[in-house]
């Protein structure tokens, strides 16, 4: 660990105040930080970029703590539970997946095009038209069902997507500005109606559906029966849940497997003999692990309510700003690591006690709430399974992929966003060949 | 009734908020373990916290096994 000005939350420089910041970069120390009670995370008038994001997410469960935090994640988990998650894999990620590949190899409008095929697309508009269905079941959203719909929003998607992003852009208030733009829409296309239909229901009013059937089991549904809670951040707090949502499930999610998929074919084009591990779940959750964990470069910021001593010995006054440099922890983890010779490793073996995707879902309180829906239960994969098949997001879809045989486009190479300082695609051609 | 933490723990200290009788943070490991005072009889109140600290916990890290007399 050392204590440095702080050059950067988020390798940016811009609003940053020139208060001394400690910067932790071994695991041990990082993971007390994010356990430890005594850290809650920065407010948006401190600075290092914080007050963009908070037009966007303020009131959001990513913005809040203690208490607060607390009360949240009991009522979002219930959108998490077990049965649930595998409601969302099998009833709605596997025919996404299936119905999509399935849609490239018939060609635009249904015509052209054989199985076994080799067809050019963006593996990372493809990701996200998949997680589209995941995230309208998992939040209500409508109008996504036609490739108009979908289209249209993804549009806006990616114009709310970099103003969430804003502390990583050179733009941050034009960027902002247009998510705000970007929002209206899509809630207008896609949210106010379902909304007010659901609201009449819920008053008794209508009937939920046609059928009379109850009202479904997700977040459009729990942010209406709990609008109070909401309403202590203001009224618009209830949109920004459910953008949240929308930004993790989907951009999160595609920015991910589109980076294990670039380093699994770099990988694998060491040897041919690779490939057979291809044909094993574990493998591909090894591979994403180690993927996710190196692509998660930012910082995370917390505040020291206490003062406190982390595993180090270093000693933490109350009221300083702890920066946690994710990209230190992870060359950490890599050097104590079975193999600390190289940054992409799928066979890497940690020692106990150290994650191998790192800190990319967080430690403590925060905690990503969709882990087990993005890496599935080890469980299934240790052959333990008791019935219930949770592969995660992660597994199934690189397994999919990786059996329409994905490979990337020489003259086309994948592109980052410029003038992003966080690791996120803009495009990632690859051709796939699906079954 | 049974309740084990695995080593997924985070510490995301909710099973201690929602069952505090049942679990506590050991700030020196810095996960949750278990109290076992009361599991073996557990009151109706307490069986579902745990039964609810199981459900919330986002690592899936709590294993409750109800057991059969």
């Amino acid at each position: 660990m050392r204590r440095d000005p702080m050059p950067g939350a988020g390798s940016t420089t811009r609003d940053v105040q020139a208060a001394e910041v400690i910067v932790v970069d071994t695991y041990e120390d990082a993971r007390h930080v994010l356990r430890h009670p005594s850290y809650v995370q920065i407010l948006p008038t401190s600075g290092h970029g914080a007050e963009h994001t908070a037009a966007l997410a303020h009131g959001s469960v990513l913005h809040l703590d203690g208490d607060d935090h607390f009360e949240r994640r009991r009522l979002l988990s219930t959108l998490f539970r077990r049965d649930l998650l595998l409601a969302y894999e099998q009833q709605t990620l596997l025919p996404a997946l299936a119905r999509i590949l399935g849609e490239l190899v018939a060609g635009p409008g249904g015509a052209g095009g054989t199985k076994g095929d080799v067809v050019t697309v963006d593996l990372l508009t493809l990701c996200r038209e998949v997680f589209v269905d995941l995230f309208s079941r998992l939040v209500g959203f409508e109008g996504l069902e036609d490739r108009a719909g979908r289209s249209a929003f993804l549009e806006d998607f990616a114009i709310y997507e970099r103003g969430f992003r804003a502390k990583f852009v050179e733009d941050p208030e034009e960027a902002v500005a247009a998510a705000l733009d970007a929002r209206d829409r899509i809630l207008g296309r896609h949210f106010v109606a379902a909304w007010e239909r659901r609201a009449r229901a819920l008053e008794g009013a209508v009937p939920a559906d046609a059928e009379g059937a109850a009202l479904p089991k997700d977040l459009m549904t729990l942010l209406l029966q709990h609008r109070e809670h909401y309403r202590r951040w203001g009224d618009d707090a209830q949109w920004r849940e459910a953008m949240l949502f929308m930004v993790a499930s989907i951009g999160s999610t595609s920015n991910a497997i589109c980076h294990a998929v670039g380093d699994l074919l770099t990988w694998l084009a060491a040897g041919p003999e690779r490939r057979a591990n291809l044909a094993d779940p574990g493998f591909l959750e090894a591979a994403f692990r180690d993927s996710v964990r190196l692509h998660q470069t930012n910082r995370l910021l917390r505040t020291a309510v206490a003062e406190d001593a982390l595993p180090s010995g270093q000693h933490v006054p109350a009221g300083v700003v702890v920066a946690v440099d994710r990209e230190a922890v992870n060359l950490d983890i890599e050097a104590r690591s079975s193999r600390p010779e190289v940054r992409f490793a799928p066979d890497r073996s940690c020692p106990q006690g150290v994650r191998g995707q790192g800190l990319s879902f967080g430690e403590g309180p925060h905690t990503c709430i969709g882990r087990t829906m993005v890496l599935g239960e080890q469980v299934v994969r240790a052959g333990g399974s008791d019935g219930g098949e949770l592969e995660g997001l992660a597994v199934t879809t690189l397994r999919y992929l990786f059996d329409a045989q994905v490979s990337l486009v020489p003259e086309d190479p994948p592109a980052l966003v410029e003038g992003m300082a966080r690791e996120t695609w803009e495009r990632f051609p690859v051709r796939l060949r699906p079954a | 009734m049974e309740v084990r933490i695995s080593e997924a723990c985070a510490a995301t200290g909710y099973c201690t908020r929602i069952a505090p009788e049942v679990f506590v943070l050991d700030e020196a490991a810095m996960r949750a373990v278990v109290r076992t005072n009361g599991l073996a009889t557990p009151t109706a109140s307490l069986r579902e916290a745990v039964v609810e600290a199981e459900a919330v916990c986002p690592l899936g890290a709590i294993e409750v096994s109800t057991g059969h007399h």
